[in-house]
């Protein structure tokens, strides 16, 4: 063994690490997506769409909301009147449709979000439990997904909302649990190629028990792709609620989601189309943007570019 | 420690494979990788496992790692240290795999996880086997090792991401981590295959060093006879799951009888441009 003594080797450790500039993958995917434009035009997108969602009892405040609903009969179906600050003008109860579909986004957003979560966790445990176990197992886990795929999800809704009554949260819970399939299938696929990469058998052939192995050497290389799904699910599930909505199988007045709105506007739109103007524009953009970050994210975990 | 005291009794075996069988069940009928090998690997030397692909000489030396495939059949005795390695089970199998019994792969570009740092999976290994050791100790003792692999700049390469090292410094990575807790027996399965010649020659005399160094014995995997001639003390000469030949190594690759080894020798590609006669 060397005669060096360890705090030698300790202070040049310190020394080598302000000249060096190493880069895990993690921090070259972030780099990828930041030089990405489009992908960072539309985090911008989010974010103030986000923001805006958060801040939703300012709009309130500010359009004067609550005194144009008390005012029902003045203000009851108005096209958008920037000087009254009805942007987007006011729906049959006189209610000023910016601030409703910014809170109809919120829930929206919401939805997406808890939704995203449940399809995140439930997902990526079936398919690494699926992949790691192998065999009989993982084809018997498989034929059960196989058949809850084979089940229409508007069918599902709606025999859980006669079920459950018409609560939000079931249909959050609904959705996930439906989305959750697709991320377990990308899952498994990713454990199972990994379970019999060479660094795995390597690091088998080293003595690492195998709860290790999935903790230090599966898992960390799974995370990447699952957050690029969970980012395309989450306007996957938008949509769906808003198709929901559109059913009248949605979120009950007095709440609202862009989907609600829609469907009410559509309901109107030869006599009032702005009805369904702003809440349309910021469905499409809500959608767009995140597809274009959830693309850019992919590409940017995407190893083949390494 | 001289590595003569570490070696002990040269004359007894450390590994025995006895009548290995592996059987692999595939969609279309049982194949037989190894059939009935025996073979002895003694302290101190470096031992040559030539043959050609699907001789069985890689299954052969999975084997007593625990790493056969899912789809195998085993059985035979392995005897190692007083135990059978085929009967163990996974949690004592972990004591011995990679301490007492270290295994270098053939490609150094996909062996290494490619999201922890080389230091953190030095480490690993470390820690694993050596749980009584500090932190900073075990530090001290892979920066050690990649100094003896003779890795450039150990301290940064201890910092640094797999895919920021070159092939051969990878392979000698795999090397350092593979005798970090000093094994008595280090297969190489082709450990030089995926590298350039230049290379191959350099990680070859390593191998020779550390082998002299750490008086551990070797078993090195390969189809390349002048990487046995150049390197191995013995050689055991594999075709269709079976040892055909074993013997020192001057003696098997100039004086062998034995018509296999004879069309392998006349199978190397000679600069004149004659081939060899196969007898």
């Amino acid at each position: 063994m060397s005669l060096l003594r360890p705090t030698s080797t300790e202070s040049a450790l310190n020394k080598s690490a302000e000249v060096l500039q190493s880069r895990s993958l993690t921090q070259m995917a972030i780099q990828r997506f930041l030089r990405n434009r489009n992908a960072i035009i539309a985090l911008w997108i989010v974010g103030i769409l986000l923001t805006m969602a958060v801040c939703a009892p300012f709009f309130e405040w500010y359009t004067g909301y609550g005194k144009a609903f008390q005012d029902r009969n003045f203000y009851s179906g108005q096209p958008p009147n920037w000087e009254a600050r009805h942007y987007f003008g006011t729906d049959q109860n006189g209610r000023d449709i910016f601030v409703r579909t910014i809170f109809g986004m919120r829930i929206s957003l919401m939805v997406a979000m808890v939704a995203a979560i449940v399809a995140l966790t439930v997902g990526i445990l079936y398919g690494a439990i699926s992949g790691l176990a192998g065999g009989r197992t993982d084809a018997i886990m498989m034929r059960i997904l196989d058949l809850l795929i084979s089940y229409p999800l508007t069918l599902i809704a709606v025999i859980a909302l006669a079920y459950f009554g018409r609560n939000i949260f079931i249909v959050f819970a609904i959705i996930g649990l439906v989305e959750w399939q697709i991320m377990a299938r990308v899952i498994r696929g990713q454990v199972l190629s990994l379970r019999n990469s060479e660094f795995v058998e390597a690091a088998r052939a080293m003595g690492v028990p195998p709860l290790a192995i999935l903790r230090r050497h599966i898992i960390p290389n799974v995370l990447g792709l699952a957050v690029v799904y969970m980012t395309l699910i989450i306007p996957e599930v938008i949509l769906v609620e808003s198709f929901l909505g559109y059913l009248g199988l949605g979120v009950q007045e007095p709440n609202t989601s862009l989907g609600v709105l829609i469907s009410e506007g559509a309901a109107r739109i030869e006599q009032k189309p702005w009805f369904t103007y702003g809440p349309g524009f910021f469905l499409v953009t809500l959608l767009l943007a995140l597809n274009f970050v959830g693309d850019g994210l992919r590409d940017a975990v995407d190893p083949k570019d390494r | 420690m001289p590595w003569t005291q570490r070696i002990g009794n040269v004359n007894e075996p450390i590994l025995t494979i006895e009548n290995l069988h592996i059987t692999f069940s595939t969609p279309d009928g049982d194949v037989e990788a190894v059939k009935g090998l025996s073979l002895e690997l003694f302290p101190g030397e470096i031992l040559g496992i030539a043959g050609e692909s699907g001789s069985g000489k890689s299954q052969t030396w999975m084997a007593p790692l625990g790493l056969l495939a899912d789809n195998s059949r085993v059985s035979g005795k392995i005897s190692f240290g007083g135990r059978d390695l085929l009967n163990l089970n996974v949690r004592d199998l972990n004591k011995v795999r990679g301490a007492e019994l270290a295994m270098v792969f053939q490609d150094p570009m996909t062996s290494l996880n490619p999201y922890l740092k080389i230091g953190l999976q030095l480490l690993e290994s470390i820690q694993i086997h050596q749980p009584e050791l500090s932190k900073s100790e075990a530090k001290f003792r892979c920066l050690d090792m990649l100094k003896r692999v003779a890795l450039t700049e150990p301290e940064t390469r201890f910092n640094q991401f797999p895919h920021e090292l070159s092939g051969g410094m990878r392979q000698r990575v795999m090397i350092a981590m593979a005798l970090l807790n000093q094994p008595r027996v280090l297969i190489a399965d082709e450990p030089t295959t995926a590298l350039d010649v230049t290379i191959q020659a350099e990680i070859l005399d390593l191998l020779r060093e550390l082998q002299r160094d750490f008086g551990m014995a070797v078993v090195f995997i390969t189809h390349d006879l002048a990487v046995i001639a150049k390197l191995c003390d013995r050689v055991a000469i594999m075709y269709a799951g079976e040892v055909q030949e074993v013997g020192v190594t001057s003696d098997i690759l100039n004086r062998s009888k034995h018509p296999y080894t004879q069309s392998l020798l006349a199978a190397i590609p000679r600069i004149d441009g004659s081939r060899g006669e196969a007898a």
